[in-house]
């Protein structure tokens, strides 16, 4: 019926001549964030190789490009409406977290299949199974993991006569250092030629999108022994001290105690993108403030040493002089989630296949080709900081891969990995993860933590039902 | 002349197709939408079910729906009632060639009128451009403080209702101005000579004689301008996106983001049925009075 | 009674003059850039050029001028085509339907398109004509129809029957006089409808930002917000907002242009009841 209408506006309106081109070659379309480190690499190598390595079996094909918008929920948004309107890349990248629904809304080819054909599956660590797996079924392949340390200034810290290295074991080890920083905040400033010092920040509000959740919420969260869905009852959490203990943190430090950014902060512009410019600030922004403590992801340590990112600490001092990396710790020792005393929390990207493509086996050959642990390592040397927690463990184990650890991937490697747990891998999650940051929001506009996880509780079981919610103490 | 229309039915063929489709079209699609569960993610997207009047119950029961029907009529009447009309008024009374009521300021008054007129004429991405640049934490309004030694303020953040009524009213002023002004005009100089010769100053002869005779363009003017403003989204969406928390989430705001932040089609549509009534109902009001006339 | 009339010119200026500010102020910044070298989000007075203009029509900005004219002249086009065709037969027969659906037509003038997006969405996907420029052109092209049609009906009913009925004593048919007699007397409310339509097309933002989801069809609405997010972003992305004002003055031509020849046709049009009593 559509068609009609369509043939009979197109011809009373106007005619489009449909240039429906022969293709020889196979043509498979291709999205990938174009944040990513890696994003270049993709367009310099991955593609222009695998054309060459599928035109040498046989089979021309020809790998196109599709450029979606920049970061992460403008990338989802057009990936959904692509998906929906049946227009999306044959490959693309995915948040792993979003894998559930996807899979569920028939979006993605189920790749059980194919890998159990590949002998390299083998090579996947469990933990990387795991984030790519819903119901049984595999849906994507994914190169890597990430982790969550503490990032801090020394030079900051030296200024303000704080001990460095450090390593906090409490929340009131980094509220007391933030206290300090305060105290000398404006001699400090006018040291480094910045406008401002901000002794802390943690993530928060709507617009911090899935980073206030994972890089902000939940680093606290699971320092307070607490999780958003209890895998025990298999209900999601509505209530629980730990979750007040995260909501009275972020209020001591945005409202009570004011050690962080002022709260509007997070809520105009593109406060993610800032707060890391604030960290690498070292006097090369004048008119901006400089940040001393932030929790974010592990990559943020080598954009600061590349000179081509805007979060680059240029020379001198250097991103070595300045920056430094420590663990985040528990409230208190021993009081994080599985009795921890520090804490830190995984996600990562999936590749996965438009399930309504015309070519699966070529699709997956190119999954197969960017998986592979040849490529994985080439890239590993040619874009410093990437892949640096294989999903691969084969890659973890070989001699040429490890001679490339710097102390620092070997930090994340030993010291946080071990820590490390992941989001729920349930439909529910990205909805979930909405209420956190509309909680963290209604904090930043000073509600009473207690009167935040009232709400918090009334609209999670609003969102998942009575049912399928629990309160722990 | 009364002849059967015949084989020149086939005119009408084109427009009535454009317009049943994509304007009729979506209207009864959405009412459609409404009873379904329809979801960009998630196993609703592979199969939509029909759930009834489920959507209706949660609208229902929505406080954040609620809150942006409270949060738009805020919006209509700061910007639209008060602030276009008021200053739309007060900017043709002001400059009317005919009107005496105040003193003459050519320069001036035509340049406010002119501006006036030119924001009006403004795409809504401009226009959402330039007042972002205006309000931002670095923008022209916190640089023209920091003359003065005052703090940074985040205007769009602290002030968020306040900004987005501003820039409606920067926006839509030049249209209530026109219209005005072209009521002034058409009425009648004798009615106003008359007043003169009775010896009345000019406030009064405004009060008891040029403002009774405008009642109605008011009305019907205000009446067509909330219709509009209900209806406003890209300016207000590209400001403050409905930020901080919902403190500016109007009902279309809201809308959008179900169905494209949180996906869920169906129900965003049942949200902006909402819309839907409020304008056809002034609409009808509308109708009645103009077709009062014939 | 000369410094009372004094002061009210004073007082009278003065209230012009805020009003001017209020207009003004949001524009500074738009205006002084476009015509700076490399400007910030500061407003500086230095540093002048036009080169900003020429860089408009190069790389992705030239892109987005030219889906916004295949937009605003395929709208023109459709809603001018439409309208006029259909305006014929209201204005000369009496047929069944006639008066409901010359209401409808109003009445539908009035539905927000932001109260129909997400259906315009769903039926657009449905159609399959979403994330196309076509389509995006096609639903704001509808939003004119009514009005063009009524426009277009009342400068049909003004031209006398007598000149149509002179041709068809000379044999000429009913489509004829159309093409002949009656397009040509048209034309000013043809234009009319035209630049209105070509200005909705221009300007055109929600539409454009529930359709489209490519970037290479972005028009300069969609373009300018993108970068009005970025604006305040850094990381890899950092907006050039030199070519971005220039494109932003360029913008505001059109819309000028077309509503300085119809904006007291289009007021008095549109609430001729209301100021005629």
């Amino acid at each position: 019926m559509y068609k009609w209408f369509k043939v009979a506006l197109v011809l009373g309106i106007m005619v489009f001549g449909l240039g429906a081109l022969a293709q020889e070659k196979v043509v498979l379309s291709f999205a990938y964030p174009t944040w990513f480190t890696d994003y270049p690499r993709f367009l310099n190598w991955y593609i222009p190789a695998f054309e060459r390595y599928m035109e040498a079996r046989g089979t021309p094909v020809e790998i196109e490009v599709m450029e979606l918008p920049a970061p992460d929920d403008p990338y989802r948004e057009a990936t959904l409406l692509r998906l929906a309107a049946g227009t999306h890349a044959d490959i693309f990248a995915d948040d792993t977290f979003y894998i559930p629904a996807d899979a569920l809304a028939g979006y993605l080819l189920d790749l059980t299949p194919y890998v159990e054909k590949w002998p390299e599956w083998k090579f996947w660590v469990p933990a990387a199974k795991d984030a790519i797996t819903f119901q049984g079924k595999v849906w994507g392949l994914n190169r890597d993991t990430d982790v969550r340390p503490m990032y801090y200034r020394k030079d900051i810290f030296e200024l303000a006569g704080l001990p460095v290295p450090w390593q906090p074991t409490s929340w009131d080890d980094i509220l007391e250092a933030a206290r300090t920083i305060k105290a000398k905040r404006a001699e400090i400033a006018k040291a480094l030629g910045v406008s401002d010092v901000i002794p802390v920040a943690f993530k928060a509000g709507i617009l911090g999108g899935e980073a206030t959740t994972m890089q902000g919420f939940y680093m606290l969260l699971l320092g307070a022994g607490g999780r958003l869905y209890d895998a025990a009852s298999g209900k999601w959490v509505a209530k629980s001290s730990a979750l007040l203990d995260t909501l009275k943190f972020y209020h001591k430090i945005y409202i009570e105690e004011k050690l962080s950014v002022e709260p509007e902060f997070w809520m105009a512009g593109a406060p993610v993108d800032k707060i890391h410019l604030y960290l690498s600030n070292v006097g090369q922004r004048p008119n901006e403030p400089a940040l001393a403590m932030l929790v974010t992801w592990d990559g943020v340590w080598y954009d600061t040493a590349n000179p081509e990112h805007e979060r680059y600490i240029p020379e001198p001092p250097g991103r070595d002089a300045v920056l430094a990396y420590c663990k985040m710790p528990a409230k208190e020792p021993g009081a994080g989630i599985r009795g921890q005393d520090f804490v830190t929390i995984s996600g990562g990207w999936g590749m996965v296949i438009n399930a309504a493509t015309e070519h699966p086996d070529i699709a997956f050959e190119f999954l197969k080709f960017v998986h592979s642990k040849g490529e994985m390592l080439a890239s590993r040397i040619d874009v410093p900081g990437s892949i640096r927690l294989p999903a691969r463990w084969d890659l973890t184990e070989d001699p040429v891969y490890q001679k490339l650890a710097t102390p620092y991937d070997i930090f994340c490697a030993t010291e946080l990995v071990p820590l490390t747990t992941v989001r729920p891998g349930l439909t529910e999650y990205p909805k979930v993860s909405d209420l956190v940051q509309e909680a963290t929001e209604k904090i930043l506009l000073g509600e009473k933590p207690e009167a935040v996880l009232e709400w918090y509780a009334a609209e999670l079981e609003a969102t998942v039902g009575a049912e399928n919610v629990i309160e722990l103490p | 002349m009364r002849k059967r229309l015949g084989s020149l039915a086939i005119l009408l063929v084109p427009a009535f197709v454009l317009w049943a489709v994509f304007m009729l079209g979506p209207a009864l699609w959405g009412i459609r939408l409404t009873f379904t569960n329809e979801a960009l993610t998630g196993p609703a997207a592979k199969n939509p079910q029909f759930v009834g009047l489920a959507n209706y119950h949660r609208l229902m029961r929505d406080p954040r729906f609620w809150g942006s029907v409270y949060r738009s009529f805020i919006f209509v009447s700061g910007s639209a009632i008060v602030g276009q009309a008021g200053l739309g008024l007060l900017l043709a009374v002001l400059t009317s060639e005919r009107r005496r009521i105040w003193p003459k300021v050519k320069i001036t008054g035509r340049l406010a009128t002119a501006l006036c007129w030119l924001a009006w004429v403004t795409p809504e991405t401009l226009i959402g451009w330039c007042w972002i640049s205006f309000l931002d934490y670095n923008g022209v309004l916190n640089q023209i403080l920091k003359l003065f030694g005052l703090g940074p303020v985040y205007w769009m953040v602290r002030y968020g209702m306040l900004s987005i009524i501003l820039a409606n009213i920067w926006w839509g002023t030049g249209w209530s101005m026109m219209l005005f002004k072209a009521a002034l005009e058409s009425i009648p100089r004798e009615v106003e000579e008359a007043a003169e010769v009775d010896g009345a100053s000019p406030w009064q002869k405004f009060r008891y004689v040029v403002l009774p005779l405008l009642r109605r363009p008011i009305f019907v003017n205000v009446l067509l301008i909330t219709i509009w403003t209900y209806g406003v989204f890209g300016l207000p969406f590209m400001m403050t996106g409905g930020g901080p928390g919902h403190r500016t989430e109007l009902m279309t705001i809201y809308a959008y983001k179900t169905g494209f932040k949180y996906f869920e089609i169906a129900y965003g549509t049942t949200v902006s049925i909402g819309i839907l009534f409020i304008t056809l109902f002034l609409a009808l009001v509308y109708h009645r009075l103009l077709g009062r006339r014939a | 009674m000369r410094l009372r009339r004094w002061l009210g010119v004073a007082l009278n200026h003065l209230v012009f003059l805020a009003i001017v500010a209020y207009f003004l102020s949001p524009l500074t910044w738009l205006f002084t850039s476009a015509f700076r070298e490399n400007p910030s989000v500061w407003v500086e007075f230095k540093d002048f050029t036009l080169g900003n203009f020429p860089r408009v029509f190069t790389g992705e900005t030239a892109r987005w001028v030219r889906n916004s004219l295949f937009i605003a002249l395929t709208t023109a086009l459709m809603a001018v085509g439409g309208s006029f065709l259909a305006a014929y037969p209201f204005a000369r027969f009496e047929f069944r339907g006639k008066t409901l659906s010359l209401f409808l037509l109003v009445l539908s003038m009035t539905i927000p398109l932001s109260a129909v997006m997400l259906p315009t969405f769903s039926l657009a996907r449905f159609l399959h004509l979403h994330n196309t420029l076509i389509g995006v052109a096609l639903v704001i092209a509808a939003r004119q129809i009514p009005m063009g049609i009524w426009v277009t009906k009342e400068f049909i009913a003004s031209i006398p029957i007598e000149l149509e009925e002179a041709a068809w004593v000379d044999g000429a048919s009913r489509w004829t006089t159309i093409w002949r007699v009656i397009l040509p007397l048209c034309g000013p409310g043809l234009a009319v409808i035209g630049l209105m339509s070509f200005v909705a097309g221009w300007g055109d933002f929600t539409t454009c930002l529930i359709m489209l989801s490519s970037e290479e069809l972005y028009p300069i609405s969609m373009g300018l917000y993108k970068a009005s997010i970025e604006a305040t972003s850094w990381g890899y992305v950092s907006v050039d907002y030199g070519v971005m004002c220039a494109i932003g003055l360029i913008y505001l031509i059109p819309p000028m242009l077309a509503f300085l020849f119809t904006h007291r046709y289009l007021v008095k049009g549109m609430v001729l009841g209301a100021v005629k009593q």
